[in-house]
């Protein structure tokens, strides 16, 4: 258990591990809702031109 | 078969997922920019259909190469480049004004034209014509003219590579390690959350096109402002996060240009692509041929006049129409009001005053919020359905 837990400071590129799974969770949590809130044909102000 | 590119569908993440499954293993530059074509090309083919994409925008690439290769040349270069800008000029003309294209059954080229994003391939074919008619770069080979001009992740709404930087990117990107691919991914977490999440509940909730008038008009200019620029950044964020994971750099389009202090800080912030292109290839040439011209004796006209021109040409590359016109020359005064400004600024305070000047917080807070409200404002002018209006209060009947 202590060894995983000192596992979980262990850095990927430079990130702890920790932080680096908290990032991805706020990624997925952006998504989620972007796939809740999202709808097809929408389209950019800027786009087409 | 026109249809545009939707983010919201399998259909384009299909794409990304496709060329980073093939593009991240090759090594070799030579396969690399063939596999990257190739798929450019596979990406148009899913929104036009093969035959568009074999026979109109392949042609209309290889036309471009031919035309690069001859523009170098003394007299008979620019003939070509004549030739080649009008032919640009009127395919952007019938995209911009589609009962153009209706009038003389061109509909579907017009719909080809939007999902190319033609604005966008326009002023790459400008860049890259430049800088071979400059002599700085060789024309390019078909390939890298299909790679520069229609890179997939950037076709829909930008940004504007500059020729100079596509050139300059290494053949083979440095391998993509985990740190770097969480931020690519991020940033296409951040440009969807702010497109589909951000941008969508505002315009709901808050935007009624200006429709709902009164002292609510005020409310709307800033939230209409808010929401512009959460729906162009998020569509920048996920062309740059693309770029990252398929290693082809991308240029930055926004810099937080909420905290501008000015119009010229604004510019440097907003639409950053557009406004580089503006400077390299209208502004700059203009700037220099007319010092030349009077000797350099009338400085600030020179530059007042130079921008003028320069921001009402941008004002009709977004749209050729009058409230456009008015955005590029409301743009173009407020950039010209800030130059005197800081002439004035620098000639009554002088240069240790104007430290203490621009390091005063209220100052800045004051200068932001004004920076805010204009550019709020141009939108405003440039989005608002006068015509509409025009119509209910009966002067068109």
């Amino acid at each position: 258990m202590v060894g995983w837990l000192l596992s979980m400071n262990r850095p990927i590129d430079g990130i702890p591990l920790s932080r680096f799974l908290l990032r991805i969770l706020w990624v997925a949590i952006r998504l989620l809702l972007v796939l809740y809130m999202g709808e097809t044909g929408t389209s950019f102000f800027y786009q087409g031109f | 078969m026109a249809n545009p590119i939707d983010l919201y569908t399998v259909r384009f993440w299909l794409g990304v997922g496709v060329a980073l499954f093939f593009l991240m293993p090759l090594t070799r530059p030579t396969t690399r920019k063939w596999a990257f074509a190739l798929l450019n090309l596979g990406f148009l083919g899913m929104y036009l259909g093969p035959w568009p994409v074999a026979v109109g925008v392949v042609s209309g690439v290889v036309l471009i190469c031919l035309l690069l290769r001859i523009a170098p040349r003394q007299g008979l270069g620019s003939l070509v480049l004549t030739f080649g800008g009008l032919v640009v000029l009127g395919l952007f003309v019938v995209h911009k004004l589609p009962w153009i294209g209706e009038k003389f059954g061109l509909s579907s080229l017009d719909r080809t034209l939007a999902t190319v994003g033609f604005s966008y391939v326009a002023l790459r074919v400008v860049d890259l014509a430049r800088a071979v008619r400059d002599g700085t770069h060789p024309p390019p080979g078909l390939v890298a003219t299909i790679n520069y001009l229609l890179p997939f992740h950037m076709l829909a709404a930008g940004p504007i590579q500059a020729y100079e930087e596509f050139a300059a990117q290494p053949a083979i990107p440095s391998p993509l390690e985990a740190g770097e691919a969480l931020e690519a991914i991020e940033r296409i977490a951040d440009g969807m959350f702010k497109k589909f999440v951000l941008a969508n509940m505002i315009q709901k909730l808050f935007l009624t096109d200006f429709r709902a008038g009164g002292p609510y008009l005020l409310v709307e200019m800033q939230l209409n402002f808010l929401w512009l620029y959460l729906d162009f950044s998020a569509y920048s964020d996920v062309a740059v996060g693309v770029g990252r994971l398929i290693g082809v750099r991308t240029p930055e389009n926004f810099n937080r240009p909420y905290l501008a202090r000015n119009v010229i800080d604004f510019w440097e912030r907003w639409h950053i692509s557009l406004s580089r292109f503006i400077q390299r290839n209208v502004f700059i040439p203009l700037q220099l041929g007319m010092m030349r011209r009077t000797d350099g004796r009338f400085p600030l006209l020179i530059a007042s006049i130079s921008i003028t021109i320069a921001f009402l040409l941008c004002g009709l590359w977004h749209r050729i129409d009058l409230h456009w016109l008015a955005w590029g020359a409301l743009q173009a005064t407020g950039l010209i009001a800030c130059y005197l400004y800081q002439h004035i600024l620098v000639k009554r305070l002088g240069r240790k005053g104007v430290k203490a000047y621009l390091a005063n917080r209220w100052i800045r807070l004051l200068a932001i919020v004004l920076t805010f409200e204009f550019e709020a404002l141009t939108v405003l002018v440039a989005t608002y359905p006068f015509e509409e209006l025009l119509w209910w209060a009966g002067y068109y009947r």
